[in-house]
């Protein structure tokens, strides 16, 4: 009697660990998968931005002293002009968003840079947004305002992962965020 | 019982141990990109921080040179002057380096300021002071009083007074306008609106070495080893250009005696530089190729003018052509004057294409308060003057005598200038890259 309760007792316990252990296994797995989705997905924010920064520190660079800087400026495409190699050529440099959502219940879209009419290199899927400031901080209204452009961007991973407190069918894309306030042109602004 | 559950707890934790240390690791992967991303970030701002340090220093001491190494926000920067032989030009290189523990090795970063003693071609207009400068043929004081901008009055391109605007009105200036001080104000028919289309800054000079011209000098004496060829001394010259390429110097101006030739410009100098000293220059025609014209006054307090004798224009329009390489400057100490021709209607229209500089005059019309209505004076280029140009003199609200005249810059002077054209005493930053 006494050897049949100790196993009856070992299984149950047994199996509740089991249980345990199989919860476990999952809500390890679900923070596994969501810590490399986010990893990746800061990476690839960060590469982005770099490419970003490498751009937008040269915006103007080698043009006259008249000369426009940036020729489209939107809320969602900016188009610059710049040496950006430092060989006397005059580049022309296109960020902006393209019309693709990533899906239906996401509308973030895809982020795209071309140069000097080149076929578009597409850096992910995200949320992009320019603000254009003048002087003293206020929004610019024309080309030659612009003293400083607001540059947002959310990158948004094309995977959708389940946070271990939500249900299946609350899974989301991860999404992270970088915003800088760029001086425009330091090289005609700064002429005096 | 109690032997297989310590079994299945220890080998549990065993697992779950090693699978949190993957988490771990994860985790900390997706931070380590942000923390490599935030180091560079500040060891480029620290390369910014240096370069700015350098343009400063340079700009406020234009002796600085050599280097200097800074210890700044947990790493160093090393900034480096680099000079053009003439010095009108400086690169400073700064660059900065940092211990990146994430890759456990050293980074670096750049960033290049490039400084320039600005070229006064790229002024469509500069005084010295806004008031008249005009210095008559035989009198070295000016009448002085306010030169006002008023409405009516446009100007394109940059503009620049070592004093102060007076505006009155709404004068409308298409480009960035700066000056010394605030401007002097005036209501004008009612209204005060200046209209600043491209901004304005107060509280900038720029300095007007003397050396300016006369630095030219030597080099219009090393143009030609002949006498009275690219240098005269003591009799005044003149110029008369051909669209050919050639150029027909005559000196003494009236009578030629000395020298009366027309020959190719690259056989009158090699150095693109002619001067006179204790002279005048007398100019007219169609020019090509790229040439400085230099009146230096010496002994003689009355010469070092230049006067324009009638058009004066490119063999390739830079107004329709901007890659035109035909560069015309027209450099002098005391006064760059239009000469008086009475055959002039208030219909004519004299065309200079050139960029001007007067040290101590301005560039004006001969007797402008005199003379009959001349018509308008179109000049394509850029004017800097020791004053404020005096071409006509209104009465009753009108023009009267001399000439109304319009000065639109030539864009290819923002980048490159005629032959030695005078340059600001100060650095300017031109050019910022950051890698």
């Amino acid at each position: 009697m006494s050897t049949a309760l100790d196993l009856i007792g070992s299984i149950i316990i047994a199996s509740l660990v089991i249980l345990m252990g199989l919860q476990l296994n999952m809500t390890i797995a679900n923070t596994a998968t969501t810590a490399s989705v986010d990893r990746d997905n800061q990476e690839s924010l960060v590469n982005t931005v770099r490419v970003f920064e490498y751009d937008f520190r040269k915006i103007g660079y080698s043009l006259s002293g008249q000369s426009l800087a940036i020729t489209v400026a939107d809320s969602n495409h900016l188009r610059f002009r710049t040496d950006l190699e430092g060989d006397g050529i005059i580049d022309s440099v296109d960020w902006y968003v393209g019309t693709r959502s990533l899906s239906a219940s996401n509308q973030a879209k895809m982020l795209y840079r071309r140069e000097n009419g080149k076929p578009a290199v597409s850096f992910g899927y995200g949320m992009l947004k320019f603000t254009y400031r003048k002087e003293g901080g206020g929004v610019a209204t024309t080309l030659s305002e612009i003293e400083s452009i607001d540059i947002s961007l959310k990158q948004v991973s094309q995977f959708k992962v389940q946070d271990d407190i939500l249900k299946y069918e609350k899974m989301d894309n991860p999404e992270v965020f970088w915003r800088q306030t760029r001086p425009v042109n330091q090289t005609m602004k700064r002429r005096i | 019982m109690g032997k297989s559950t310590v079994v299945y707890i220890v080998g549990l934790l065993c697992l779950v141990s090693y699978a949190m240390r993957n988490i771990n690791e994860g985790s900390l992967s997706a931070r380590s990109s942000s923390d490599a991303y935030y180091i560079r970030t500040v060891n480029h701002n620290r390369a910014v921080a240096g370069a700015n340090l350098g343009t400063r220093l340079i700009m406020s001491d234009s002796s600085s040179s050599g280097s200097l190494t800074r210890s700044f926000a947990g790493g160093t920067f090393n900034v480096t002057f680099h000079p053009t032989a003439s010095e009108d030009t400086v690169r400073i290189v700064s660059t900065s380096s940092a211990w990146d523990p994430m890759t456990n090795g050293a980074i670096f970063d750049t960033v290049i300021s490039t400084v320039s003693h600005t070229s006064f071609s790229q002024f469509a207009y500069f005084s010295e002071v806004e008031v008249n400068g005009y210095l008559a043929k035989d009198n070295n004081n000016p009448p002085g009083g306010n030169m006002w901008k008023v409405t009516g009055d446009s100007l394109f391109g940059f503009a620049h007074t070592n004093g102060h605007w007076n505006l009155g009105g709404s004068p409308y200036f298409r480009d960035l306008i700066t000056a010394k001080d605030p401007p002097n104000t005036m209501n004008y028919l009612g209204l005060y609106a200046p209209v600043f289309n491209n901004g304005y800054a107060w509280g900038a000079t720029k300095s007007r070495p003397a050396a300016n011209v006369t630095k030219l000098e030597q080099a219009a004496v090393n143009g030609s080893a002949s006498a009275y060829m690219s240098y005269t001394e003591g009799e005044d010259v003149a110029l008369t250009f051909f669209s050919d390429g050639k150029v027909n110097l005559k000196i003494p101006a009236t009578t030629g005696t000395i020298r009366n030739q027309t020959l190719p410009l690259s056989s009158i100098t090699s150095t693109g530089i002619i001067g006179v000293k204790r002279g005048d220059i007398h100019v007219k025609g169609i020019y090509k190729g790229q040439v400085t014209l230099v009146a230096l006054s010496g002994s003689d307090a009355y010469k070092g003018n230049i006067w324009i004798d009638g058009n004066i224009v490119a063999a390739t329009d830079p107004a329709v052509n901007p890659t035109s390489t035909d560069m015309l400057g027209l450099v002098a100490e005391r006064m760059a004057y239009i000469t008086k021709d009475l055959t002039r209607t208030p219909a004519s229209v004299l065309n200079i294409q050139a960029a001007i500089y007067t040290q101590r005059g301005v560039f004006a019309a001969e007797d402008y308060s005199t003379i009959p209505l001349s018509g308008r004076i179109k000049l394509f280029g850029a004017l800097a003057m020791g004053a404020s140009t005096s071409t006509g003199k209104m009465e009753s609200g009108v023009l009267a005598h001399g000439f109304f005249k319009s000065i639109s810059t030539d864009q290819r002077y923002l980048k490159t200038s005629p032959p030695m054209f005078p340059r600001s005493g100060n650095y300017d930053l031109v050019a910022w890259w950051e890698k």
